[in-house]
């Protein structure tokens, strides 16, 4: 079954055709989620919540792509955990040293587990980029995720966040331009295939 | 000057690296890569974002979301709910708002008293309520009918003769508006000649009042009639109080509904 027929079948009320849809997007959608928050638990509960949005608004849909209109549900709810967070900010658990003094986040993120030189190229860069993504700004973030990772078009994320096209360009190269800037200071822990000042050295 | 130029080439590789540049803008761009090199790094490490941020590992879904025919069932009634209470509140704080303005505004405590200036006949004695209207005048004076105290509570009015115990224990008295004494701005009297009494001349002299009656107001008698039943123009309910409650009553729903709207949306069942 295709599924613009799933959509019609669920917007009807047919639970088991929403349900295949969440089986379709759940992955993509938890990705987002803890791009957004880099965090499990709350990014479980915010793909949860989005989902249940996308179940009470699913007769507002009203065609066009399906995956930038659930996006949008789970963006909004990583967007305003965002805002709550920065009303309630926690302060994060940091590693320390022995003689009591936080350890740098580069050193401190470096894993040290005994695997694969695959596995390990890859954990440090989720790692590294997990903290770069954190210091964007939720809405320059949300614009690189949608387009980076998840390859909407610009249009589908100015629908998405309802921001003109030109605010999407603009904020895409700007968070590009910080992650550029970030990620330079992980470059002894990046793949050779990831480091960012290649150009330089050659 | 040298950051706005790289503010304008950021922008035009940032859209190269998606394919979106018209062709002209392409033009420029090369043109610009040709020429700078800082321009030329920055094109490369953009682009090595790019590819880390695709190559970043994709984190699978640690459960399935779907939703059961319960969940499903609670999420459309709360769905329902939700906005009802919503309008609820919105409206109640309006009609709170209306009914306060209008009780602490617009009935003014003047309001009162005209009520009870019409009740009066009712409560009046079978020998007065008998008698039209024209007939409740007292040698062609308008009356006054004054309930309790003369004067009003606030004090001072009156003169030593309505300033009596006894006028304060009928409940209503009832006096002509010139005052029993020749006043120098009241007409005089054509039917009647007021013969100064001795009693009259002397109280005229003495200003001293005495007796037990009320001091500045203050009655000294309890709530209740002779007969043990509560005066009904003293407890009588006035106009504006009702207005006042529903006010009140309207205040406290919006403000339940408000309360659970917010949790409603806190917990986003909207």
């Amino acid at each position: 079954m295709d599924e613009q027929s799933l959509i019609q079948d669920a917007q009807q009320g047919d639970l088991d055709a929403f349900n295949r849809l969440v089986l379709a997007y759940q992955n993509m959608a938890y990705n987002l989620a803890y791009r957004m928050l880099g965090e499990e638990e709350r990014s479980e509960e915010c793909t949860q919540d989005a989902f249940f949005s996308a179940y009470r608004h699913l007769r507002s849909y009203q065609g066009g792509s399906f995956k930038a209109w659930l996006l949008r549900m789970v963006t909004n709810a990583c967007l305003d955990e965002l805002r709550r967070r920065k009303r309630r900010p926690v302060i994060p658990l940091e590693p320390v040293n022995d003689t009591d003094e936080e350890m740098d986040s580069p050193a401190w993120l470096a894993s040290n587990d005994p695997s694969p030189e695959e596995i390990i190229n890859q954990r440090e860069l989720d790692s590294a980029i997990s903290h770069c993504l954190g210091t964007l700004m939720p809405d320059f973030k949300a614009v690189i995720l949608l387009v980076d990772v998840e390859n909407l078009e610009y249009e589908e994320v100015a629908s998405v966040l309802k921001s003109p096209l030109g605010t999407i360009k603009s904020r895409l190269a700007r968070a590009r331009l910080k992650l550029r800037d970030c990620l330079q200071g992980f470059k002894e822990l990046l793949p050779s295939l990831y480091r960012l000042d290649k150009e330089s050295e050659a | 000057m040298k950051s706005q130029t790289r503010d304008q080439y950021l922008l035009l590789i940032s859209n190269s690296l998606d394919s979106r540049l018209s062709e002209k803008e392409q033009l420029e761009l090369n043109k610009i890569l040709a020429d700078n090199a800082d321009a030329r790094s920055l094109l490369e490490s953009i682009k090595s974002v790019k590819i880390a941020l695709r190559s970043a590992p994709r984190r699978n879904a640690p459960r399935n979301f779907t939703l059961s025919s319960q969940s499903a069932k609670s999420l459309r009634h709360k769905a329902i709910a939700f906005p009802i209470y919503r309008f609820t509140a919105a409206f109640s704080s309006v009609a709170a708002i209306i009914l306060l303005s209008y009780s602490f505004l617009f009935n003014t405590p003047s309001a009162a008293p005209a009520k009870l200036t019409v009740q009066a006949p009712a409560l009046m004695s079978a020998e007065s309520a008998s008698n039209s209207p024209s007939s409740l005048q007292v040698n062609g004076q308008p009356i006054i009918i004054t309930w309790n105290s003369p004067g009003g509570f606030g004090g001072g009015g009156g003169d030593a003769n309505t300033l009596s115990a006894k006028a304060m224990d009928d409940g209503i008295t009832l006096e002509s508006a010139a005052p029993p004494m020749a006043a120098p701005q009241a007409p005089p009297v054509p039917s009647q000649k007021v013969q100064p009494t001795d009693e009259a001349i002397l109280r005229e002299a003495s200003p001293v009042i005495s007796g037990s009656g009320p001091i500045l107001g203050i009655s000294n008698q309890p709530q209740e009639t002779a007969k043990g039943k509560l005066n009904p123009a003293r407890f009588a309910f006035p106009l504006h109080n009702g207005w006042l409650i529903a006010g009140l009553i309207t205040a406290v729903v919006a403000l339940i509904t408000g309360i659970i709207t917010i949790v409603m949306k806190r917990e986003k069942y909207h």
